[in-house]
């Protein structure tokens, strides 16, 4: 009777699907949370988000006044959810490896930090807000949105737009309605800072012991992209230090031939 | 003198053994962060993690992974530090000062750490205000072979940076380099070289680390009793730079002037040409090649000259036992080839190999020994000879 188990078999898997929605395909986690966070997966109800918990495509997430938290995805983007805020995932592909790659998000509502990951090198990933679509490429930026405005924040990397307004200056401040501001000063951005991530605490203590991250990163070291390009340290040095060693043996006092490079043609 | 050719070998063999790692570290990366990512909260692997990402000079992935823990634990100093360093080794110097300050005020911190945060805050805050200066004074004790006698050797570099403003970081640099030595014997045997070069530098797209331009000016003087050689020179000239990957980045370089020489040699127009290339085949090994030619054709009467150089660099960054500061010393090697050719038939071919090692003494002070060779073969009767050059040196960074 093999065409009736053929026939069981096939109506069991369409049973099967049938009763069960596809599950939904998890793009990112939360990383971490103080003290909540709420998530709405499309076509669900609204949950607490917990340390670790999955998010989805078209999920929104939301932070009340006391809460935060960051979210971190497949390709390695971390977002920093700031108090107050309301973002919508709007869409995530990424294949390790390459392939097509796509980041966006909707903030509706506060403020957010994004450091970008795969999806967003060599293209935009992109935050819209009620007055302006912001693009980051290859980049790390902070944006912030009330109801007159959207300012963007560029930290580091290849470039930032809002609304087509472009900076590639880390430190760059754009907003919708008033193009590129100039840099932000240390003050607003240590504040801003301080909203993403809470107040700094008033003592610090030694971590657990390991070796450093950074080596040896210090006041001698260059700065470089954020996919770790540098640029040529090159400068006239080069030039002097390549012929200087050569110079040497141009000396007449210790030219046994006799030449005397005070009168040059007689070394010919 | 086989020790500088060894030394060089044994850089490239290294350069090449690093290179064959690569594909292995990125797998092990990948592996840690799908560790991380199914355990966000792991504070152990998120270090591993972030330590494998510079590894690789990701420090943007290493920077969001320090974000995460730090908002886990915000009292961890250790990570608050490294995550300023972090935001440091990628230009994002305000916000590297912004945690050094908290680091600082309120950490617990040894006199060393407080001094090393502070020199970084220092250097980021120095970074952050739009006028930038950095360089080296160094001198010390010379020994050639050739002369027989001992001498004193100098260098001393200069760079200044300004911002120019607008929303792309053009800016305005100039670079001034001195270089020469003095020996016993007088004038005949010294040389002294100066050069200063300065000119905006355009960002050809909207990628801080893209193209770049820059048209110069650039003014030197050389002191030396080859009659060629000495004079002063005024160039016009344009400098491109384009990094192509994480560990490669192109330049090239094309100048034309005019250059006062001595009586008898003749004031020449010059043109030099140079292309070349940095590569990094991992964190610890910087190669550079240079080809350059520089072509002087004098007024009438005078010497005309032909320089064609090739030239490769390595430099080795390594941690040394014998060091008490957290500085890599660096090991550098180089081989160079010339060919000179002047007026009257005259061809001299050079070939000069070195080693050098660089090694901190405090974090912005350094003692140096170099070991040259320079060979040169001439058409010239009695200039075929060779030189070894010894030399001590002390410097200092600011």
């Amino acid at each position: 009777m093999p065409m009736l188990r053929f026939t069981q078999a096939l109506a069991l898997i369409l049973a099967t699907t049938i009763a069960a929605p596809a599950a939904a395909q998890e793009i990112g986690k939360v990383a971490s949370i103080t003290p909540n966070l709420t998530g709405t997966p499309p076509g669900g109800s609204t949950r607490a988000l917990n340390q670790g918990a999955g998010v989805q495509v078209n999920e929104v997430v939301e932070a009340s006044g006391a809460g935060r938290g960051q979210l971190l995805f497949r390709d390695e983007t971390t977002l920093t959810i700031a108090p107050n805020s309301r973002i919508k995932l709007d869409d995530f592909v990424y294949v390790p490896g390459g392939g097509d790659a796509r980041f966006a998000i909707t903030l509706s509502r506060g403020a957010l930090r994004m450091i970008g990951g795969q999806t967003t090198q060599g293209r935009d990933g992109l935050i819209v807000t009620t007055t302006a679509t912001v693009g980051i490429r290859g980049s790390s930026a902070i944006v912030l949105v009330d109801d007159r405005r959207t300012t963007g924040i560029f930290l580091m990397g290849d470039r930032m737009c809002v609304g087509g307004v472009c900076t590639s200056r880390r430190g760059g401040v754009v907003t919708s309605d008033g193009g590129y501001l100039g840099r932000v000063s240390g003050r607003a951005l240590g504040q801003i800072t301080a909203r993403l991530d809470g107040a700094p605490p008033s003592s610090l203590r030694r971590g657990s012991p390991s070796d450093s991250v950074t080596g040896v990163v210090g006041p001698w070291t260059d700065p470089r992209s954020t996919t770790g390009r540098r640029l040529p340290a090159v400068s006239p040095d080069l030039i002097v230090e390549t012929w200087l060693d050569q110079s040497i043996i141009r000396d007449p006092e210790i030219d046994e031939g006799g030449c005397d490079y005070g009168n040059y043609d007689e070394c010919f | 003198m086989r020790i500088p050719y060894c030394t060089t070998a044994a850089l490239i063999a290294a350069t090449l053994a690093f290179g064959g790692t690569q594909a292995v570290a990125q797998d092990s990366r990948q592996t840690l962060f799908d560790a991380l990512y199914d355990a966000p909260g792991d504070r152990d692997l998120m270090l591993r993690y972030a330590r494998a990402a510079v590894a690789e000079g990701d420090f943007e992935a290493a920077v969001a992974t320090l974000e995460r823990l730090i908002d886990q634990e915000p009292s961890n100093q250790d990570a608050r530090l490294e995550l300023a360093k972090g935001y440091f080794a990628l230009g994002q110097n305000t916000l590297a000062s912004y945690h050094l300050d908290i680091y600082l005020q309120r950490g617990d911190l040894t006199p060393s750490e407080r001094d090393a945060a502070t020199a970084l805050a220092r250097e980021a805050a120095d970074r952050d205000d739009g006028f930038e200066v950095s360089g080296t004074i160094e001198a010390g004790a010379v020994r050639s072979s050739e002369l027989g006698e001992t001498g004193l050797a100098y260098r001393a570099g200069a760079r200044l940076r300004w911002d120019l403003g607008g929303a792309r970081p053009h800016t305005w640099d100039a670079n001034v380099h001195i270089a020469g030595r003095f020996y016993d014997s007088g004038a005949a045997s010294d040389s002294h070289r100066f050069v200063l070069r300065t000119g905006p530098r355009f960002l050809l797209s909207d990628q801080p680390f893209g193209p770049q331009l820059q048209p110069y000016i650039e003014l030197a003087s050389v002191d030396d009793d080859d009659i060629v050689e000495q004079g002063d020179r005024v160039m016009a000239g344009l400098y491109y730079a384009q990094p192509l990957s994480t560990s490669v980045a192109l330049f090239a370089d094309l100048a034309y002037g005019t250059q006062n020489r001595d009586t008898g040699a003749g004031d020449a127009d010059v043109l030099r040409v140079s292309l070349g290339a940095e590569v990094w085949p991992s964190e610890q090994i910087k190669l550079r090649f240079l080809l350059l030619h520089q072509d002087e054709n004098a007024d009438a009467g005078g010497i005309d000259r032909d320089r064609d150089t090739v030239r490769l660099d390595a430099t080795y960054y390594f941690s040394s036992g014998l060091s008490r500061v957290d500085r890599d010393w660096e090991l550098q090697a180089f081989v160079q080839l010339d060919n000179e050719s002047a007026s009257g038939g005259v061809e001299d071919d050079y070939r000069s190999y070195g080693a050098a090692l660089k090694a901190y003494v405090r974090r912005d002070t350094f003692v140096r020994f170099t070991a040259r060779r320079v060979d040169r073969d001439s058409t010239s009767f009695g200039q075929s000879r060779d030189d070894t050059v010894v030399s001590l040196t002390a410097g200092w960074e600011f």
